[in-house]
């Protein structure tokens, strides 16, 4: 027998994403619900994101870009004035 | 940089729109340069554009709250051991009446003269004297001490003035009671390393910017009016907006009413780990911005949604020693609607007011979503 065929023998636990009202209401019926804390992305964000997720490139540009970040050993060398050392 | 070279916190700004405590500490350091009799003749003179405007972020630098930097101001030099990275902060010049919270009165400028002539010049002398301090090392035994890396600098500062000691008492070129001066200066002043902290952090901001495609979030800083992000593969541009309120605890009589929107560079130590991301670290820190030592553990949590690796050295005990979230992905921010938290102290509206406060704030949305959409227009 599939597990599909088990649906109605056992009793269904809802997972539920998004706003509140259909898992609230599933509760209040009796039924075990799993809220995945889920929500859309920024409104006007959408094509970005799509186009990002196709194009691929930005994963390993992140792995680059934090490994920067992560590989910098910083010391305190020395106290000056600040015309005389800071970039223009 | 120029004579006329005033650096300040956060993205760009004109005096016409800048906040009470901007333009105090504006006033402030226009006083301590001598370019103005009094604060009427420095604002007049600004408002002239007498004095060229220009973020740190611009100059390799990074300030504290207004962050304002001078020419005549005595600045850390740190370095990148691993690279060629360089940045540079002011001195910390402590809590209460001070310049980097818009306050100018006769103290602030005299203790700014006493940096400027006796603490830069001795530690100076005792760097020359005993070499470079590795700065990433004292900010990972002090995250096991109980600080946060941006407003609980008790270890760090503690750490930091053993590591000095030996040179202080007998090895720098300087006259003792210059040096003994000095020593107490650091002592009473919990924040001295927040600016040292700061540097770190903008180096290695520094080296993460400019792949090309990245979502990396390398800048977080606000200047009283603004808000702003930078992302490492969109380079040098700003994402702006609005500088939100802080929500915090109110020194003596000070309430919400009495503070400046969100203001400082001092969120870069949140882009590498520190900060708000490295909360759960120092639960003792909500005894000065507020919450719960339960909440400063959940903070810390939520921002490994959003952050893409774990740091190396900066270990929280309490996580059993898991690094802290670091690298904020603005395209997960947007996905997920988690938004980065930050620790930050509150200054007052009124120009020459000084710190009101300290809180918790959010980065604003906004600012994430105009860096996504110019990131994806970098694509071909």
């Amino acid at each position: 027998m599939s597990d599909l065929n088990q649906l109605l023998d056992n009793d269904p636990i809802v997972a539920t994403a998004g706003t509140d009202m259909l898992a609230d209401s599933i509760e209040q019926q009796g039924s075990a619900v799993v809220r995945a804390d889920w929500r859309p992305p920024a409104a006007g964000t959408e094509a970005a994101l799509a186009a990002l997720a196709t194009d691929g490139r930005m994963k390993d540009a992140n792995a680059t870009a934090v490994g920067r970040m992560l590989a910098v050993r910083p010391h305190l060398v020395d106290v000056a004035i600040a015309r005389d050392v800071s970039p223009t | 940089m120029t004579d006329r070279a005033f650096l300040h916190a956060g993205p760009p700004l004109e005096w016409e729109r800048a906040s009470g405590p901007m333009q105090g500490a504006i006033i402030g350091a226009m006083l301590y340069e001598g370019l103005a009799d009094d604060p009427e003749d420095a604002a007049a003179k600004a408002a002239r554009g007498e004095i060229e405007l220009s973020p740190c972020h611009h100059h390799g630098a990074v300030g504290p709250m207004a962050g304002v930097t001078s020419p005549s101001m005595p600045v850390a030099v740190l370095n990148d051991a691993a690279g060629d990275g360089v940045s540079y902060s002011t001195l910390n010049e402590g809590l209460g009446k001070v310049l980097r919270y818009g306050a100018f009165g006769p103290e602030v400028v005299n203790r700014l003269r006493w940096m400027g002539s006796v603490l830069g010049p001795v530690l100076g002398a005792v760097l020359k004297s005993r070499g470079p301090v590795d700065l990433q090392s004292l900010i990972a035994q002090a995250l096991q001490m109980g600080d946060d890396g941006h407003n609980r600098n008790r270890a760090v500062t503690s750490l930091f003035l053993r590591e000095i000691g030996g040179a202080l008492v007998d090895g720098a070129d300087a006259p003792v009671d210059q040096r003994a001066e000095v020593f107490k200066f650091i002592d009473g002043n919990d924040h001295f390393m927040l600016n040292l902290v700061m540097a770190a952090s903008k180096l290695g901001s520094d080296a993460a910017a400019g792949v090309p495609a990245s979502s990396l979030v390398t800048v977080m800083a606000r200047n009283g009016t603004d808000f702003g992000v930078r992302l490492s593969g969109t380079g040098d541009q700003w994402f702006i907006a609005p500088a939100p309120p802080v929500e915090g605890l109110y020194l003596g009589s000070y309430t919400e009413d009495d503070a400046s929107p969100d203001i400082g560079d001092s969120t870069i130590t949140e882009v590498v780990g520190l900060g708000g991301f490295a909360m759960a670290a120092a639960p003792a820190i909500v005894g000065f911005v507020g919450g719960t030592a339960a909440g400063a553990v959940r903070r810390t949590l939520a921002m490994y949604e959003i952050t893409m690796a774990e740091h190396p050295m900066y270990q929280i005990p309490m996580l059993e020693f898991r690094g802290t979230p670091t690298g904020i992905d603005a395209a997960r921010v947007i996905r997920t609607g988690v938004m980065p938290q930050i620790n930050t102290g509150v200054a007052g509206k009124v120009p020459g007011t000084g710190m009101v406060g300290a809180g918790l704030v959010e980065a604003p949305m906004e600012c994430f979503a105009q860096g996504i959409n110019a990131l994806a227009a970098t694509l071909p």
